[in-house]
């Protein structure tokens, strides 16, 4: 027996004891004939030469919608239609990501039958900086990110949407989706979380060390800075020392990208950044048990960005969550080599449908 | 009166009364110091990761010269603020204290427009170790430093481990 939400505020972290583990959903076979096959995907073989004309021009001709975020910051999201649509995706890229980087996943989604509305999280893409003219990737409060998305959700997507809503997060974008579905569980249909960001690798420092200079950073100060080891966007990082892909092609496309749309990119983090992903991440740890929403995961066996263990903790609390590793795969599965991206992409696909004939 | 009746007559008083009890601060050795009373400090101090914080210290003495600390700690700040209670052992006079602190922490402060108030209150438990010195004239002013941890220990309540130190400085406001 797990204790109600309205007791969460009065016992705070202590929640976590003696608390039975909830029932967990059958799992969705992912494996049925009908599944999508690499074939129906876009493929790295010949990116490079039809990416400008059936990626990147398709892309920026879509419509771009704003809104005004919390604290004024405005917004932007672009919707790609599908025909005869299944269903609409609500797209959520991972920290420094451009919604328009993920046009080619955005694509292949349409062409399977989902509507997708790509937003720009505050301070990414095309939404407003928090300090117009720099890199630094910053947010005041984590929560601010969950509260533009329940406005794009309320405001824009609902009400356009009378079937089947998904949300499909890629790490930070996953850790926004997983507090929203805590805070909304009867808005979305199903997620999908790409490598989530459930805790963050602390690299050199041990996480006490981390957590204790972070926390002393964001106590004295508004954390405006870049932390230790970040500075701004290098547009002289090399394909050798990728950690999140191993996609030649689309590495050097994202490279491309923000080389010839310089407002999109975004640099190294701010401590408050650090500080308020740390809080997401420390309190998700306590929220998988309390979000019934059908998630599907990925986790990647060569993860060099976040904790596999803090997103096995989420899942395995999770009654709707059924994980899927993918061996040899890395961080950015999504923008990863085909034969990793194209079982990513079949799968959630088949997931998707699935939750779809369902409803 | 002469000396030898003088002499006979104090002696006579004293043997009289033989079972009159002695002063016991008088009694003392003049190597010992007396038993230091109870004493109340406030205080302020800096620190890390908590910047800056307020203390009101109640150090009760024990028979045999050691202080039994006990103290309310509030830690206002804009992330991760505390309030603690913390229990120190200072043995036979020295400024070594070692003690335990637990603290209820609000992740983000209620008034800030990060707070979610299910998700930002949590309970923390750790071990402090340090020294407490009194200065001036019947330790008038105490000096403190401390170092400590944190933990919050239950399983996926997940608050990672910090180290805290803290440098204080408190007047005394009251003594018995």
């Amino acid at each position: 027996m797990c204790l109600p939400r309205w007791a969460l505020p009065l016992v705070g972290v202590l929640l976590a004891a003696g608390c039975a583990l909830p029932d967990k959903l059958e799992p969705i076979d992912l494996e049925a004939a009908d599944s999508p096959v690499a074939a129906d995907f876009s493929s790295e073989i010949d990116l490079l030469e039809r990416f400008e004309a059936q990626v990147e021009q398709p892309w920026f001709a879509l419509e771009q919608g704003a809104f005004e975020g919390v604290d004024g910051i405005t917004i932007r999201y672009r919707v790609s239609p599908a025909n005869a649509p299944k269903g609409a995706v609500v797209l959520l890229g991972g920290r420094t990501e451009a919604a328009a980087k993920h046009a080619e996943n955005v694509f292949d989604l349409n062409a399977q039958g989902y509507t997708v509305y790509a937003m720009d999280h505050r301070g990414h893409g095309a939404s407003d900086r928090l300090f117009e003219g720099s890199d630094l990737c910053h947010v005041e409060y984590f929560q601010d990110y969950v509260e533009d998305l329940a406005t794009l959700m309320d405001g824009v997507v609902l009400p356009a949407q009378d079937g089947p809503v998904f949300v499909v997060g890629h790490s930070m974008g996953a850790s926004v989706a997983a507090l929203y579905l805590w805070q909304h569980p009867e808005v979305f249909d199903g997620a999908v979380f790409s490598s989530p960001m459930f805790g963050v690798d602390t690299g050199a420092f041990p996480l006490a060390v981390a957590q204790t200079l972070a926390t002393g950073v964001c106590s004295a100060s508004a954390g405006a800075a870049y932390t230790v080891g970040h500075g701004d966007y290098d547009p002289d990082h090399a394909f050798e020392d990728s950690q999140v892909t191993q996609s030649q092609v689309r590495f050097d496309l994202k490279k491309q990208l923000y080389e010839q749309y310089p407002e999109l990119r975004v640099g190294g983090a701010s401590w408050s950044w650090v500080c308020e992903s740390m809080w997401a991440a420390e309190v998700l740890q306590r929220l998988g048990r309390h979000t019934p929403t059908r998630t599907l995961m990925f986790q990647v066996g060569d993860e060099q960005i976040v904790l596999p263990e803090a997103q096995d903790a989420w899942c395995d609390d999770a009654p709707g969550c059924q994980k899927v590793f993918v061996d040899g795969a890395r961080h950015e599965i999504l923008s990863e080599a085909d034969a990793y991206r194209n079982r990513a992409l079949a799968l959630t696909v088949r997931y998707l449908d699935a939750l779809a004939e369902a409803r | 009166m002469s000396l030898i009746t003088a002499t006979v007559l104090a002696a006579a008083v004293a043997l009289a009364a033989p079972d009159t009890p002695v002063d016991a601060t008088s009694a003392a050795s003049p190597y010992e110091r007396p038993l230091p009373p109870d004493r109340l400090y406030l205080a302020g101090k800096l620190g890390w990761p908590q910047p800056v914080g307020a203390q009101a210290l109640l150090s009760l003495a024990d028979g045999r010269g050691s202080r039994w600390d006990v103290d309310l700690l509030i830690e206002p700040s804009r992330y991760q603020q505390s309030v603690s209670l913390g229990g120190g052992f200072r043995p036979f006079r020295a400024a070594f204290v070692v003690g335990a602190r637990a603290r209820w922490l609000q992740l983000h402060p209620p008034w800030s427009r990060g707070y979610v108030g299910a998700l930002d209150n949590a309970v923390a438990v750790g071990p402090e170790i340090g020294g407490r010195w009194g200065l001036l004239a019947d330790d008038k002013l105490l000096l403190s430093l401390g170092l400590g941890g944190l933990f919050s220990p239950w399983g996926r309540a997940a608050l990672p481990p910090m180290v805290t130190l803290d440098l204080g400085v408190g007047w005394k406001v009251m003594e018995r």
